[in-house]
């Protein structure tokens, strides 16, 4: 139970982490690698809010997500200039994760930072015999509102039906008059902001350090490789299968954790190129 | 159809074979070190441009097959006493054209961005798999350590000057015969392929196994390279293999011109300069200046060293045409 919590709320953050990444691979054919630099600069920014001013810990999780999503509205100018060029925008996303990590080593110093301490969220909740953490919960259900959230938007309102259509037929859109560049910026934009959040939420059990901008990165990849892309419910579902099994492979196979995780990827790949959502790539 | 290549940068290749040659003779021991190693990464990012610029397989997961090479022989020399070159070499090539049709098959499943995805993931596997596993380790580190130079036959004590003229003999070698793929008849299957899959394919060429052979002989080639980092560093560990190397190996690609003759060894040879002068310059800041190349690169360089000049010496000749 202790170890399925633990997971449930790694999953939430990836989701967090994945559910931008996904969108902009599947809906705009953009592969922004350096969306775990973005990650990595929401937790910096939650820490220098949450600790180093004490601002109360909401405040530093907007912070978070506005300081972030100023960095996708630069970052969408850089990728608009390569737009449809995978290759150049591999190019561009490692010279901004080298970048961005070797600033904010300048800006927040080479140590990396603790798992924040929040006052009123330390603490715990029993449930039968195991003892659930408050942060746990706490980054469990921001997840689940911010997938809950992204889902209505995306299935339900004007603006996810044009990401939708973009995804499937983005020349049709344009030619209805739709200005699709605007809409490609828009998400960005959105998801570097739920990735910052995501950063500021994940520092409450995974700190913050320059290391995160790969090491999430390549988790969130994985859930958008098993996820399929484009999907919020797919997004969620690979998510939270990612971070409960990789709690389960932690505590069993601490030796080979990680293997398992890209084990199961290659197992989806193999039977399921899509991943689960079973939309096909732009 | 790519124009055949002037006999300018032939001559300009020779020369440059023949500098680097005699180059011992005025080059410091670090210089002759460094020139070795930009030779290693020369190989290696020819090796990917196989699968990369004539195959149009855009592989981020190729320093992992290129540490394929340098763990086998590592571990031979290591762990089971193995000095031989030409053993160590064999099952360093063998070893990772094997793995490298597994890696292919896998990632071939995927398509277009997700290709790249799958790569990247697989790659980062093998990574990891590196870090975690006691038996791809040296007591006490994460890494294998103490990987001597290897015995040839006919060579009694490695001096550096000695070691950086093997290398070049090696890495020129390997280069001929990438070349000599290359322009074969599989070669020119692999561009078209890359090209117009539907119509190889209406052709009778099965393109799926043109792809399969590309990322195999590139990962040959890749764990040759392999071979010669770990011979010539005396260690291989996870970080030579991840992520952050596959990258430097597309940026070296793309920055001296993917498809290109030369244009991989340019980006090699040329971006591990550059790396070793900017953490010389500040160790701290270096990661600055290698990204500003990444994004410069991205943003600035189309057709890469290679292209550009050939552009560049068209126009001169004023014979410019549209690059195809």
């Amino acid at each position: 139970m202790q170890v399925f919590a633990n997971g449930v709320s790694i999953g939430a953050v990836l989701f967090l982490m994945a559910s931008g990444l996904s969108l902009l691979i599947g809906a705009m054919g953009v592969l922004n690698l350096a969306h775990g630099a973005v990650y990595m600069v929401g937790a910096y920014i939650g820490w220098a809010l949450a600790i180093d001013h004490g601002l109360p810990f909401p405040v530093a999780v907007l912070g978070a997500g506005v300081g972030a999503a100023l960095i996708g509205l630069v970052f969408e100018r850089l990728f608009h200039l390569i737009q449809g060029r995978p290759d150049e925008q591999i190019l561009l996303s490692f010279g901004l994760i080298y970048v961005i990590t070797n600033v904010s080593q300048w800006i927040w110093g080479p140590i990396s930072k603790s798992p924040f301490r929040i006052e009123w969220l330390s603490g715990a909740v029993k449930v039968g015999s195991a003892s659930i953490p408050i942060v746990r919960l706490a980054i469990a259900v921001v997840g689940f509102v911010v997938a809950g959230v992204l889902w209505f938007v995306q299935e339900r309102t004007r603006a996810g039906a044009i990401v939708r259509a973009g995804m499937d037929d983005p020349n049709m859109v344009r030619a209805l008059g739709i200005n699709l560049d605007l809409v490609v910026a828009g998400v960005f934009v959105l998801g570097s902001a739920v990735a910052g959040v995501a950063g500021a939420m994940g520092g409450l059990v995974l700190g913050a350090s320059s290391s995160q901008a790969i090491d999430v990165l390549l988790l969130a990849l994985v859930v958008v490789v098993v996820g399929g892309v484009g999907s919020v419910m797919g997004t969620l579902a690979a998510a939270l299968l990612i971070g409960v099994l990789d709690a389960y492979s932690r505590s069993w196979l601490p030796q080979m954790s990680s293997v398992v995780l890209y084990a199961l990827m290659a197992v989806v790949l193999v039977v399921r190129p899509t991943g689960l959502s079973g939309r096909v790539a732009r | 159809m790519k124009p055949r290549s002037t006999s300018l940068s032939t001559w300009l290749f020779a020369m440059f074979v023949i500098l680097v040659y005699v180059a011992p003779t005025f080059l410091t021991t670090p210089q002759q070190s460094l020139v070795t190693r930009a030779l290693v990464f020369a190989l290696m990012a020819a090796s990917l441009d196989i699968a990369y610029g004539h195959a149009g397989l855009a592989s981020l997961g190729h320093s992992a097959l290129a540490g394929i090479g340098g763990y086998t022989v590592g571990i031979l020399m290591v762990k089971h006493d193995v000095h031989s070159f030409w053993v160590g070499v064999s099952a360093a090539v063998l070893i990772t054209a094997g793995l490298s049709a597994v890696f292919a098959v896998l990632a071939l499943r995927a398509k277009g961005i997700y290709f790249i995805l799958a790569t990247f993931t697989l790659g980062q596997m093998l990574s990891s798999l590196a870090q975690q596993w006691t038996a791809l380790k040296s007591p006490g580190v994460d890494a294998i350590v103490g990987i001597g130079l290897p015995t040839v036959g006919f060579i009694d004590s490695w001096s550096p000057a000695a070691v950086m003229r093997a290398v070049l003999i090696v890495v020129v070698l390997a280069f001929l015969a990438i070349k000599r793929v290359l322009g074969s008849p599989f070669g020119l299957a692999l561009r078209g392929v890359r090209d117009n899959p539907a119509r190889m394919e209406a052709l009778g060429y099965h393109a799926w196994a043109y792809q399969l052979g590309a990322m195999t002989v590139s990962g040959a080639f890749a764990g040759l390279a392999g071979a010669l980092f770990a011979y010539h560093s005396g260690i291989i560990a996870p970080s030579n293999i991840g992520i952050a190397a596959s990258g430097l190996l597309v940026l070296m690609v793309i920055f001296g011109g993917s498809g290109t003759t030369y244009g991989p060894l340019i980006g090699g040879f040329g971006i591990t300069i550059i790396q070793f002068y900017a953490s010389e310059w500040s160790q701290a800041r270096a990661p600055i200046i290698v990204g500003a190349v990444f994004i410069a690169t991205a943003l600035l360089l189309r057709g890469g060293v290679a292209g550009t000049s050939r552009t560049a010496l068209r126009h001169w000749k004023g014979i410019a045409r549209e690059p195809a």
